[in-house]
């Protein structure tokens, strides 16, 4: 009897790896979605993340335009979870300038009707909108309430790259960005920010927007494995830091112009053989004007699935911020392994806030890696407010926070 | 259908009552072996005719990989445990517990000698194609990088050609051909691998060259794209190709073996594999080189004809593909758990998740000089009893420690001067390479005799000496042979001899007393205790202070000399 059930268990999972691999489904999606040379096709990608649900998509590749390994085409298509829609397009110069420049076009659009807005702040006071008599300063409240916001934005980029050596990396970004926050036209949970928040009070809300960018960022990347059997896609050991700073002009908008600079510190340190790692990062990210000046949304933010873990993505916006890290991953077999990881941080607006009640969230969950690329990333996060956050990402390149991921 | 060749009818029936002796005696446990196994009174089989014409050309075995690896991974041992079957020992073995020689195997170093030069040489056949060439290119496949050409020499032989990545030059060939002597040495069939330096000019495209893809689309072939895949590889520093020429087995290709069962419609094939004891015992020769790419589509049967040019067929059993082994999977699929867990193992991911990460696994501090043309082979971390290859294998898991006994015999038979002729026909071009090999395989080798030899008494070379009016047992100790009783604490010998008759009722005991290096005697004991000639002498022996599970000699008068010879051996197992 066991062994019938255990069969019968079984059966479905055998059937579909028979089909798999007796109808050749991967070479076959491959001569469907690729070009037979694998420099042009496409794949998906899946995102689930508490508590916006699910977001898929696919990107669609061209290695090599030219044939001659030059120029490189991404275009990416998400739609559900936190995006009505999104589209990511980019243009390499990829090996035609040579091995030490290159220079990267996007074009960027993203809808977002659900762009969360607890007000501006460190405040953990978390209330629920009953409980209030009128609308809050969204610049100073003591309690914060969770609400939503609805933005458009679309940002044309144009960054040539050089590589100082190999491990230092010039990038300087000229970008142009349109954008438009406003009411959510929707009935829903959370409620619109209107409803709660003095919006009035908020600049460029309800008022599309342009800003022009202006950005230099400086990157040293050390990583690297410290046992050559392991894939690269470990990072046992070495360093990267970035550091940025960026001039921003709202276009044909009175005293608009404000800076953003910040300095992301990673140190991996190889705790035994390659494949236990703590990875500690500090971050810092400011902004160089009052908060009522520059577009809320544009605010240092900390929340999400990757900076803060354990609290939803905007859950506090202000001039400036810090973040600390440290996460320990460890191998479980093969291609899976596993991390745990403590976040310390808050925003501040004045020094004397800096290291007053900072916010914390810690966590963990696994990934599935295969050589140079994390296929899977599952992970529970949650937080001393009572947050329990949930994220599952699938796809072929998930940036993550390890990179290349980028503050707008 | 069994039968056997160059020796008796009555041999061929031995080897088939033997087995029946055998599950008789599992069947009444409580009466022991001593009771119930006997043996024919013939001579002892070392050949089975599984040649026999195969009227119709069985069907082909596809691998499906995934499909594979989960059934042997979770769907198996689950069915497995839940049915509580019990694996028994190898049923393809002579009175000896030898493998007769056949399609499957064929005894080399372990019953014959071989030279350093035979084994520097290979099997025998028609040798790699000229480095001149002209070697016509028919076809080609490079998306598992790097290329595979097929080719054709002058002389009409078809090679399967493949190069060394760019990134570990000489890895992959040497390791191939190396592991690919030893193994033939062994007694595996194996197909005609070498290292040829040719140069560029030497490749030619064949009218008919293809590129061939997975799905069968096959596109035209030409030069401007065989040389933008030959970028890829290796080549020397005055920009010779290293190739690794694989020569064509001659018949018809049926996919690999089945890891269980027998194949359907090949009449000759009636012992199922699981119970194969050289395939059981690959597990020690695989470890001893670290070939872990264990898996059907590593393994070749052909439908060839007999005599070649006849309409007459049966099936040989080949193994193929050893650029994986010696290390070289770790290096190539980044893979650190090569020779320690399965691709995905349950007995370690279990423990590695729930302790998050501090459990100590064998392979964590694993390292291994860096040498050119070397794999993460070593010893520190070597143990050949946990040795596990990348894919679940099921005659490894159900083998016993008489598969590893059979299989460690063999591989200590390997001199030094054997095994540097292996490595050198690897041409690794770093000296210090080619002797880190040597020494590590010797070491390796050591290490799987001191192991396999401590759970079954290894004694061998059994003969009963008799005088007119007495008898005794002689038999030679391979432990001390080898030199494993370096102090008193790894002392492995015989303690006692007891002799029994047909019935398996106790005539007496004798001691045994040194004969010369490594040889041990029985006392002699008279005559009229063999009088009815059928004699069992059940050996005990001790190592390190610890009981081994015994030995029964079978002996009866040879019907034509009337003298006591050796007729069977029953080791029991641990």
């Amino acid at each position: 009897m066991p062994r019938g059930l255990a069969f019968i268990i079984f059966l479905p999972i055998r059937g579909v790896l028979y089909a798999f691999d007796a109808g050749q489904l991967r070479a076959r999606f491959e001569s469907i979605f690729f070009n037979r040379e694998r420099t042009f096709g496409a794949f998906p990608i899946l995102r689930i993340e508490t508590p916006f649900g699910v977001s898929a998509g696919g990107t669609v590749v061209h290695r090599d335009l030219t044939g001659k390994g030059g120029p490189r085409l991404s275009l990416t298509a998400a739609f559900g979870g936190r995006l009505t829609s999104g589209v990511d397009l980019r243009l390499d110069t990829g090996g035609l300038l040579g091995d030490r420049n290159r220079v990267e076009l996007r074009f960027t659009y993203d809808g977002q009707p659900d762009v969360r807005f607890h007000g501006v702040g460190n405040t953990s006071n978390l209330v629920a909108p009953s409980t209030l008599n009128s609308r809050l300063d969204p610049y100073d409240s003591s309690v914060s309430v969770e609400s939503a916001t609805f933005r458009d934005r679309v940002v044309l980029d144009l960054t040539p790259i050089h590589q100082l050596d190999e491990r230092v990396e010039l990038r300087t970004r000229l970008a142009w960005i349109w954008q438009d926050i406003s009411e959510r036209d929707i009935e829903s949970t959370p409620v619109n920010v209107g409803d709660v928040y003095r919006v009035d009070e908020l600049r460029y809300f309800d008022d599309p927007f342009n800003t022009l960018v202006l950005e230099i960022d400086i990157r040293y990347d050390s990583l690297h494995v410290t046992n050559p059997v392991l894939p690269p896609s470990t990072q046992s050991s070495g360093w990267f830091a970035r550091a940025f700073i960026a001039a921003n002009q709202v276009l044909a908008r009175p005293d608009s112009f404000f800076f953003r600079g910040g300095v992301d510190l990673r140190r991996h340190v190889d705790l035994f053989a390659g494949t236990r790692v703590l990875v500690l990062r500090l971050y810092g990210e400011a902004v160089g004007a009052p908060v009522e000046s520059v577009p809320v949304l544009e605010l240092p933010e900390l929340g999400g699935p990757f900076d803060l873990r354990g609290h939803r993505r905007g859950r506090f916006r202000d001039q400036a911020l810090w973040l600390a890290s440290a996460e320990y991953r460890f191998p479980v077999i093969s291609v899976l392994s596993g991390f745990l990881f403590v976040d310390v941080g808050r925003v501040f607006s004045r020094p004397s806030q800096v290291f007053d009640a900072p916010q914390l969230g810690f966590g963990g969950g696994l990934e599935i890696s295969e050589r140079t690329t994390r296929l899977v990333r599952l992970q529970v996060a949650g937080s001393r407010l009572g947050n329990v956050l949930f994220n599952l990402e699938i796809g072929l390149d998930l940036a993550g926070p390890d990179r290349l991921r980028r503050r707008w | 259908m069994v039968t056997t060749s160059g020796a008796t009818p009555h041999a061929r029936k031995q080897l088939l009552s033997f087995a029946f002796v055998v599950s008789t005696a599992c069947a009444h446990g409580d009466e022991g072996p001593l009771k119930t196994v006997r043996f024919d009174n013939a001579d002892v089989v070392w050949q089975v005719d599984d040649r026999q014409p195969v009227e119709t050309r069985p069907s082909k075995n596809e691998f499906y990989r995934n499909y594979f690896f989960f059934q042997e991974l979770l769907v198996r041992p689950t069915d497995r445990a839940l049915s509580a079957k019990r694996f028994s020992r190898a049923r393809n073995v002579n009175a000896l517990g030898e493998v007769p020689d056949s399609t499957w195997f064929t005894n080399r170093i372990g019953r014959r000698s071989l030279t350093p030069e035979q084994i520097r040489r290979g099997p025998p056949g028609d040798g790699p194609p000229e480095p001149d060439g002209p070697l016509w290119v028919h076809e080609a496949e490079w998306d598992p990088q790097p290329p595979r050409l097929l080719v054709e020499d002058p002389r009409g032989h078809r090679y399967v050609l493949k190069f060394d990545q760019a990134t570990i030059p000489e890895n992959e060939s040497a390791a191939d051909v190396i592991v690919q002597r030893l193994l033939w040495a062994c007694g595996f069939n194996v197909p005609e691998d070498d290292i040829v330096y040719f140069s560029r000019e030497a490749l030619v495209l064949a009218e008919d060259a293809v590129r061939a893809r997975e799905l069968g689309d096959d596109v035209p072939l030409d030069t401007g794209k065989l040389d933008e895949a030959l970028k890829r590889v290796a080549r020397t520093a005055d920009g010779r190709f290293r190739g690794l020429f694989s020569k064509y087995l001659p018949g018809e290709p049926l996919g690999g073996y089945a890891v269980r069962g027998t194949r359907e419609g090949d009449p000759n094939d009636i012992v199922p594999h699981e119970y194969r004891r050289e395939l059981r015992g690959q597990h020690v020769f695989f470890a001893w080189v670290e070939h872990t790419d264990v898996k059907p589509d590593n393994w070749l049967d052909i439908w060839v004809e007999d005599p070649p040019g006849s309409d007459r067929h049966h099936v040989e059993h080949y193994l193929l593909d050893f650029g994986k082994a010696l290390g070289n999977l770790a290096w190539i699929d980044r893979y650190p758990e090569d020779g320690f867990a399965h691709l995905f193992d349950f007995g370690y991911a279990v423990p590695s998740l729930f302790s998050l990460g501090l459990y100590n696994r064998p392979w964590d501090a694993y390292r291994v000089p860096d040498l050119r043309g070397v794999g993460r082979f070593g010893i520190s971390a070597f143990n050949p009893a946990s040795w596990k290859p990348y894919y679940p294998f099921l005659p490894f898991k159900v083998r016993d420690a008489l598969d590893d006994y059979w299989a460690a015999k063999i591989v200590m038979r390997f001199s030094r001067a054997h095994v540097k002729a292996a490595v050198d026909a690897g041409q690794l071009s770093a000296a210090e390479s080619r002797k880190y090999l040597v020494d590590t395989l010797v070491r390796r080798q050591r290490m799987i005799g001191r192991w396999a030899f401590s759970r079954v008494p290894p004694f061998e070379r059994f003969e009963f000496r008799s005088t007119k009016d007495e008898t005794r047992l002689c038999f030679f100790n391979l432990w001390e042979r080898y030199g494993f009783d370096t102090d008193t604490e790894t002392v492995l010998r015989p303690t006692r001899a007891t002799i029994h008759d047909e019935q398996g009722q106790l005539i007496g005991v004798r001691a045994l007393s040194r004969a010369g290096p490594s040889r041990w005697c029985t006392d002699r004991w008279p005559k009229s205790w063999s009088s009815r000639g059928y004699t069992i002498v059940v050996l005990d022996a001790v190592h390190g202070g610890s009981p081994l599970p015994p030995i029964h000699v079978h002996g009866a008068r040879a019907p034509a000399s009337d003298r006591l010879r050796v007729i069977g051996l029953y080791r029991l197992r641990p």
